[in-house]
């Protein structure tokens, strides 16, 4: 048996405690807003389950849509790109979304008949997403940030394997209560260590779609003189050309019957006409491939509806396959709602191994007689005011249209400074809100939307439950201890 | 077969690999180590786990079986862990002061940073795009190993440099991997 020496496992705590205080409170939101977004579609539904819903589409039905869509997208002024996102088992609502090409958006639902009609927005997801994206920083340069983060999280990963001396001789073993940061360190040991290759293939593929920018544009520089167009070409087929002059809407019907004649049985999930109704137009159409952890399979048509270039996703070269498959693995889009559940699991895990990292190196610090006490009441109100506030954030939103980024900011903000002057009752109070706010989250939700869909009622049963566990968390300790 | 009854066959492999894991795991460290009656434990543990992720990759195909088995696994053993959880009286550590650590020079410290998040990103960007342009596989294959290669690499430079209190060695283990990708990537481009 290899034997590891002390003062390696020594400098492996020092560097994996270094990581964790220097980065550790933006590893966990990004890990908590991951968590939640696992669970998109349904939350979707959860935030506006009166939007309208369509299933089963014929090849016809795709085709009068798609046109639709885009003939509606240029009486908007926005035809630069139109996308048309098909229903899925999970997710039953039918999106188009169109740009300009300088910014500009818009976006529709379709509804049971077809029509477009105007998006029921929901705020809340899209306000998770971007600061699970970007961390609410303009431009590229949030993408970037979160890659970076990733990054640190896989070295953190690593430190931390290396730093575990008794990686089998505690792997059963879970205690709750004695010290606190015995407690907390069955906890952070055995499930950094159980999950182990959820967490590293996470913290990996996020870091790649983080940075994936970025290394093109130097990968463009070195090995394509400059040209990112041919960088991105390289795994992302043609691009549309520049040509603006007018030209009749593409072929979907022809691209439709190709598909259906290559690839029999195959259902469309998206179709993105680039650089619509230009001489310069081209289609991407994204079909649905069940038995690969790609999930989709590409194919690029020029305007006429001949077939330009195919991915291989599912059956092209060792790169592309597995290109196709770093989306699907981070978010875990490949097996269905039982797959999400376990993906937020998972997820949720990882956030705990994160705040019970801060809480080992805090309880060592006051072990060790130099208490943070600042620290410890800031990292309390950062644990649990987070949930708190996102949950706030959408009992606000549900009634009405706040500004939800600066609103997160100033309540983040405030719980910092809140939970500085609440001295020692920090923890306790902290908790308390976050029961309080899951609980009037399930209520607002309800009271406002009433009870329809299954699953946003599942969902408000489940912050229900939450919130009162929250609520009772010390009562459940002292149950828990007298069994 | 159904989707379902492989899941389920999956699944009972999963749990029973936990369970002899957990039986082998008891047996090895009563005996002081992995010897005697837990090695036969830990060899039909390590069978079973194999047999789980066979069911899963036959009932789903390789590419999303493999992954499935591992996340149900490690969702099945931390469930399994739960329902052994020991839970002891609250006990409060005793109040102690400690004269305050001598404070460190910020200059290290931006300095660490430096080494780890410049020299470390040059280092690993430089390998990435010296495999992405000169690796002898297809184009797009060296692009995502190349790519893939960047975050992994930047990690495990993060990973040295917050872990070993010198700052030389990876000062010019990362500018020389940096300097000598750049140079071959050049020199073979022209």
């Amino acid at each position: 048996m290899i034997a590891i020496s002390k003062q390696f496992t020594r400098a492996m705590v020092g560097g994996h405690g270094l990581i964790g205080v220097l980065f550790g409170a933006v590893i966990y939101v990004l890990c908590l807003t991951g968590s939640v977004l696992t669970l998109v579609d349904q939350l979707t539904i959860w935030e506006r389950p009166g939007a309208p819903e369509i299933s089963h589409l014929s090849a016809d039905d795709i085709v009068a849509i798609t046109g639709r869509a885009l003939a509606e997208a240029q009486r908007a002024g926005v035809a630069h790109d139109v996308f048309v996102h098909m229903p899925t088992d999970e997710l039953p609502r039918m999106t188009v979304f169109a740009r300009d090409g300088k910014g500009g958006h818009r976006d529709w639902n379709v509804d049971a008949s077809g029509r477009l009609v105007a998006r029921e927005e929901t705020p809340w997801v899209e306000f998770v997403q971007v600061l699970h994206f970007n961390l609410t920083a303009p431009g590229p340069i949030g993408r970037y940030v979160v890659g970076i983060f990733g990054t640190i999280l896989m070295a953190s990963i690593v430190t931390g394997l290396l730093a575990h001396r008794r990686i089998l001789r505690d792997a059963f073993r879970l205690r709750w209560g004695g010290t606190r940061r015995l407690a907390n360190a069955d906890l952070h040991n055995r499930v950094g260590v159980w999950a182990l290759p959820f967490h590293l293939i996470v913290a990996l593929t996020g870091s790649v779609l983080g940075l994936a920018g970025l290394i093109t544009i130097i990968l463009a520089l070195v090995a394509y003189k400059g040209d990112q167009g041919k960088a991105i070409a390289a795994l992302l087929g043609p691009q549309a050309s520049e040509d603006a002059r007018a030209a009749p809407p593409p072929d979907i019907g022809s691209m439709l019957s190709t598909i259906a004649q290559r690839e029999p049985g195959s259902e469309v999930t998206q179709i993105a006409i680039e650089h619509a109704a230009t001489m310069g137009q081209q289609v991407r159409i994204a079909i649905a491939a069940p038995r690969h952890l790609a999930r989709n399979e590409a194919l690029l048509f020029s305007p006429d509806g001949t077939l330009k270039w195919r991915a291989g996703f599912t059956d092209g070269t060792a790169g592309m396959r597995i290109f196709g498959m770093i989306t699907p693995l981070h978010y875990g889009t490949y097996g269905g709602v039982v797959l999400k559940l376990i993906y937020a699991a998972l997820g949720a895990g990882l956030t705990v191994i994160v705040a019970s990292g801060g809480n080992i190196w805090l309880a060592r610090q006051r072990e060790q007689g130099r208490p943070r006490s600042r620290l410890e009441r800031l990292w309390v109100a950062l644990i649990w005011g987070q949930p708190a506030i996102f949950a706030i954030i959408a009992a606000l939103l549900i009634v009405a249209p706040i500004p939800a980024v600066a609103s997160y900011w100033a309540l983040t903000f405030a719980t910092l400074v809140l939970a500085l002057r609440a001295g020692d009752r920090a923890p306790a109070a902290a908790r308390k809100a976050l029961g309080a706010a899951l609980v009037l989250l399930a209520v607002t939700h309800v009271a406002t939307l009433g009870i329809s869909d299954p699953i946003a009622v599942t969902i408000d049963l489940a912050l229900l439950v939450l919130g009162v566990l929250a609520l009772a968390n010390g009562a459940l300790g002292r149950w828990l201890r007298r069994r | 077969m159904s989707s379902g009854i492989w899941t389920l066959l999956a699944l009972a492999g999963s749990l029973g690999g936990v369970l002899l894991s957990w039986k082998a795991w008891q047996n090895a460290w009563q005996d002081g180590g992995p010897t005697g009656r837990a090695r036969p434990l830990m060899a039909a543990a390590g069978a079973l786990a194999v047999f789980s992720l066979a069911l899963w990759a036959a009932g789903y195909g390789a590419e999303i079986g493999i992954p499935l088995a591992l996340e149900t696994g490690a969702l099945i053993a931390f469930g399994f862990i739960l329902t052994r959880m020991e839970v002891r009286p609250l006990r409060e550590m005793r109040a102690r002061t400690a004269p305050p650590l001598p404070a460190r020079s910020r200059w290290i410290g931006a300095a660490r940073f430096a080494t780890a998040g410049v020299l470390g990103f040059a280092a690993a960007i430089g390998l990435g795009v010296l495999f992405a342009t000169r690796a002898p596989l297809g184009e797009q294959t060296r692009l995502i190993l190349g790519a893939l290669a960047v975050p992994s690499l930047w990690s495990a430079a993060i990973a040295w440099t917050a872990c070993d209190r010198r700052l030389l060695p990876q000062t010019l283990v990362f500018s020389g991997i940096a300097a000598v990708s750049a140079a071959a990537t050049l020199a073979t481009s022209r």
